[in-house]
């Protein structure tokens, strides 16, 4: 055998390879890892009308120079955007840029605003560098779904469109399905969403994409009090969410998926809070900093309307001193018939709050818009919350206080200014009962 | 015998038994002439045409389940679409759905008969009016002899709404029946647009929004699929 002299020289040699070796796959490494980051931005861009919409923006964090397919999200009437945060992992690693937008001028007609705010949004998303023209869809739910229809009628871009819980559609918008022969569409219906799941043997029926499909939900126990509808079955039937990933996927004929992980699922101040019966409910919490036990207002949104008209607020009353927690609409609690389930998501935001070893379980206030007086009525007289302040707003003036009354014929309800008169009106009635 | 309950007076009644038989609706005339199709401002892109028509025969009611059934005994076919005979016979009244136009097409050949185009169709349910008011109302009622607008839940047996002024009945709002025409392929657009023969189908459903489907209205649908409210009717040229 022959011997191997090693010298300091070659030492040096080895050491150095090794080290160029390691230097070099942390460089691919950390390269891959760059290209993997997928992030959550919060942005707001404007519509035809200047009208200021906000929304969550899932993108990779260097794009580079590549180009994804991307799809739009719009929440149905009630509902809300932070729904499809549950998608957004699931997108990132098929590597589908994903716009959710607060879809707030919804209406009980089509009107204008509701097309054009849907059509601004895709345009907005086609706008972005980072975006492949053609291949782009959307996810609409119950109401939003004849809105999008229309908005993407004449435009081939969108090829794909996931339908959840749709209305009956008009003739138009089917007319639509067969003659873009590219859109592929998937409905997905409970047996109890009214025609949907009858109509949608239809609707798959008159399109030219082999890749439409149908997803009936047959069973009618869902893990909740609540029948499956719209964005709900994210949280009811989970495994719809990989349905709708993997439908995209094989729209936009991703090969190989980007394997993209997102490093903020969650939103700045978004916390999931548990109704009695266990439906995750996001909420906005916000507490001052630096102080501890603190008062805590449960503040309600209007029925059909999110957190977010309350922002300005929430950020008032937690300059002040008071911990606010301000849960997302899940499900309507200003009917008769809905007042038990109403208890269980309201239950569910007092225990979580008194949870808190910051908050003062002593004092908690809740205030509830006027239509939820059933709610509130019952609640105070069986002194099932166990809280000592209920403010219940009459409706006409809740809605002043919010300024929708004139903001949403003129532009819709997201334009809120709470003014500094208001303000000092819930300061009062806070600092009174809470003894701040 | 289960009679359809609406719009059966006595000559309907005997129109209907003659109707079980396969072959056997009764059907009216269109005189040779021209007649105008389509609307203005339609969307479907078929404006007011003056067209020549050579007088034929119409079905005055879609091809009913009993007809049908007795078709399939008659004969070994099978049908493409998803036509449901269970549900097939506890309905006979019904008009026969969920069948393909190669399905439709079979049935008329066995009838002596054939299927109309959409122009054919088009100008019995405008009644061979010109301005004829192309948007009606799709949905009606009985009560006590008087007909009132109410929404449909599922699809009526024939003859359960009042015929249009030349005697043709269930023309619009109950089911989509088919043509033998071709949709445009102008009007479709995508890659997929040839991947299949798109014919046209007319009448509009009782899924439809009411008032959303015209007389001039061209529905697309691909001719190889089928619907639970999709089915036909038969014409028949003078000489045969």
């Amino acid at each position: 055998m022959r011997a191997i002299k090693i010298n300091s020289r070659s030492i040096k040699i080895i050491i150095f390879t090794f080290a160029l070796l390691f230097a070099a796959s942390l460089f691919v490494y950390l390269s891959m890892k760059k290209e993997r980051d997928w992030v959550i931005d919060e942005i707001t861009f404007k519509t035809r009308d200047g009208f200021e919409l906000s929304a969550f923006l899932l993108r990779p964090e260097n794009p580079g120079k590549n180009k994804y397919p991307s799809v739009a999200c719009f929440h149905q009437l009630s509902g809300n955007r932070d729904d499809f945060l549950k998608l957004f992992p699931m997108f990132a690693k098929k590597g589908i840029v994903t716009l959710a937008p607060n879809f707030v001028r919804q209406r009980a007609n089509l009107s204008a605003k509701r097309i054009t705010d849907l059509k601004d949004a895709l345009e907005y998303l086609s706008s972005l560098d980072f975006t492949r023209k053609g291949k782009t869809g959307i996810i609409t739910a119950s109401f939003t779904v004849e809105t999008g229809m229309y908005a993407i009628q004449n435009n081939p871009d969108i090829i794909a469109n996931v339908i959840i819980s749709g209305p009956i559609l008009r003739e138009e918008s089917r007319e639509w399905i067969t003659r873009n022969s590219d859109l592929a569409i998937f409905n997905i219906a409970s047996i109890l969403d009214g025609n949907h799941y009858l109509l949608m043997e239809e609707y798959t029926a008159r399109s030219l994409n082999p890749l439409s499909r149908n997803l009936l939900i047959e069973k009618t126990e869902t893990p909740f009090t609540l029948p499956a509808h719209g964005t709900f079955v994210f949280d009811e039937i989970p495994e719809i969410q990989n349905h709708i990933a993997d439908f995209f996927a094989e729209v936009f004929g991703i090969d190989k998926e980007a394997d993209g992980i997102v490093k903020n699922p969650k939103p700045k101040d978004m916390i999931t809070f548990f109704s009695t019966d266990n439906m995750p409910i996001n909420a906005t919490f916000r507490k001052p900093a630096g102080k501890s036990i603190i008062p805590a207002l449960l503040i309600y949104p209007p029925e059909s309307e999110t957190r977010l008209y309350y922002d300005e607020l929430i950020n008032t009353l937690v300059d002040k001193g008071f911990a606010v927690l301000a849960p997302n609409t899940k499900r309507a609690c200003r009917k008769k018939t809905k007042i038990n389930l109403c208890d269980m998501e309201v239950n569910g935001a007092l225990n979580f709050l008194r949870e808190d070893p910051d908050i003062d379980p002593e004092r908690i206030a809740v205030l509830f818009p006027g239509f939820y007086h059933y709610f509130a009525i019952k609640a105070v007289n069986n002194n099932e919350l166990s809280v000592d302040l209920i403010m219940l707003m009459n409706f006409r003036k809740f809605r002043e206080f919010l300024d929708l009354e004139k903001s949403r014929s003129e532009n819709g309800p997201a334009v809120r200014f709470i003014r500094s008169s208001e303000q000092q009106k819930i300061l009062f009635y806070m600092r009174k009962y809470l003894k701040k | 015998m289960l009679l359809p309950s609406s719009y059966m007076n006595l000559k309907n009644q005997s129109r209907y038994l003659e109707s079980l038989k396969p072959g056997g609706s009764s059907m009216i005339f269109i005189p040779k002439g021209e007649y105008f199709t389509g609307d203005k401002g339609s969307r479907d892109k078929s404006p007011p045409t003056k067209r020549v028509f050579e007088g034929f025969y119409i079905d005055i009611h879609p091809v009913t389940n009993s007809q049908f059934l007795v078709f399939l005994e008659r004969t070994d076919f099978q049908p493409d679409g998803k036509f449901n005979k269970t549900s097939a016979e506890k309905m006979p009244a019904n008009p026969v759905t969920g069948v393909s136009l190669k399905d439709a097409e079979r049935y008329a050949e066995f009838a002596g008969k054939r299927l109309p185009t959409e122009w054919e169709w088009e100008i019995a349910a405008r009644a061979l009016k010109k301005d004829y008011q192309s948007t009606l109302s799709m949905f009606y009622k009985e009560k006590n002899g008087v007909f009132f607008e109410m929404e449909r839940k599922t699809i009526s047996p024939v003859f359960s709404t009042p015929p249009n002024d030349i005697g043709f009945y269930d023309h619009i709002g109950n089911i989509f029946e088919w043509t033998t025409s071709a949709y445009p392929t102008d009007l479709l657009i995508g890659k997929n647009r040839n991947s299949q023969k798109v014919g046209v189908i007319r009448g509009g459903a009782w899924t439809n929004i009411r008032n959303d489907i015209k007389y001039s209205t061209r529905t697309p649908f691909p001719v190889k699929r089928s619907l639970p409210w999709l089915g036909f009717r038969c014409v028949k040229d003078p000489g045969n």
